[in-house]
């Protein structure tokens, strides 16, 4: 019986625990580890993805990001929700930035709390490699020289160099 | 090419957007078109394909949502008017 009650509560207790930030704002890396934080929490796992100055010997100057927003959005939920079905995690934020993103900055950051830390680093890693797979977010690289370019992550599940029929569209 | 129009079938009329590179090629953020009332993804994607042909140089890497869920090209959708449609080329998020 006391296990029941608990399993009960467990899920809207989860979907309070996920934060999904898409914003023009910059990012900080100590705000979204605040969010994630928990007293039970042995473990905060932490990844941020920032914009590189380079790119095949060409400098970049800056980087614009666009997002589907409401699609984003609800890819990244199902994120969060998978995670939760393969690891024992507590709170989950994922933070994307769009708009101009200058160089050296922070597109992405992601923070996955838990228990013990294996659990929160295989969730961060699963959370990245997922969101450069699904989530409908578009990068242009702006170069010093030459004509800008959309870029395309080697994780798109749809594109040939991703393998079309591998992953599923969940 | 030749199965793009349905014909004689009733039309209804939805909402496309579009992004990244898509938007550039077409220079709008979104369009309405009319449809065939139950389509195939391979079929839709034609569909838009004829109606913006200067999406063809993205034509095998573009991937399309309907109300924000991705189709698969073999999947059938039965619209009813007013759906949204994303074109969604490929993706670089992170």
């Amino acid at each position: 019986m006391k296990k029941e009650s608990i399993k009960a509560k467990t899920p809207s207790l989860h979907m309070a625990d996920d934060t999904i930030v898409i914003t023009p704002d910059l990012l900080h890396v100590d705000h979204v580890a605040e969010i994630v934080g928990a007293p039970s929490a042995g473990a905060i796992s932490l990844f941020v993805g920032t914009t590189r100055d380079n790119f095949e010997g060409k400098t970049v100057v800056r980087l614009e990001y666009e997002a589907y927003m409401p699609m984003a959005r609800s890819e990244m939920r199902k994120i969060c929700k998978q995670v939760r079905e393969k690891w024992e995690v507590m709170k989950i934020a994922i933070f994307h930035r769009i708009g101009v993103v200058p160089i050296g900055e922070a597109s992405v950051i992601i923070a996955v709390s838990s228990a013990h830390r294996k659990n929160s680093l295989e969730a961060v890693q699963y959370c990245i490699d997922t969101l450069k797979a699904t989530v409908p977010i578009w990068k242009k690289e702006v170069y010093e020289q030459g004509e800008p370019n959309w870029k395309e992550n080697s994780e798109c599940f749809w594109t040939k160099k991703g393998g079309p029929s591998k992953q599923s569209t969940v | 090419m030749d199965h793009v129009n349905n014909d004689t079938t009733e039309q209804v009329k939805v909402t496309v957007l579009f992004f990244a590179k898509s938007r550039e090629l077409v220079e709008q953020r979104s369009a309405q078109i009319l449809l065939g009332k139950r389509l195939t993804g391979r079929d839709l994607i034609a569909n838009i394909l004829n109606n913006f042909p200067s999406l063809a140089v993205i034509e095998e890497n573009l991937l399309i949502a309907v109300n924000q869920s991705y189709i698969e090209k073999d999947s059938e959708i039965n619209f009813e008017g007013g759906e949204e449609v994303a074109v969604i080329p490929p993706i670089s998020g992170g």
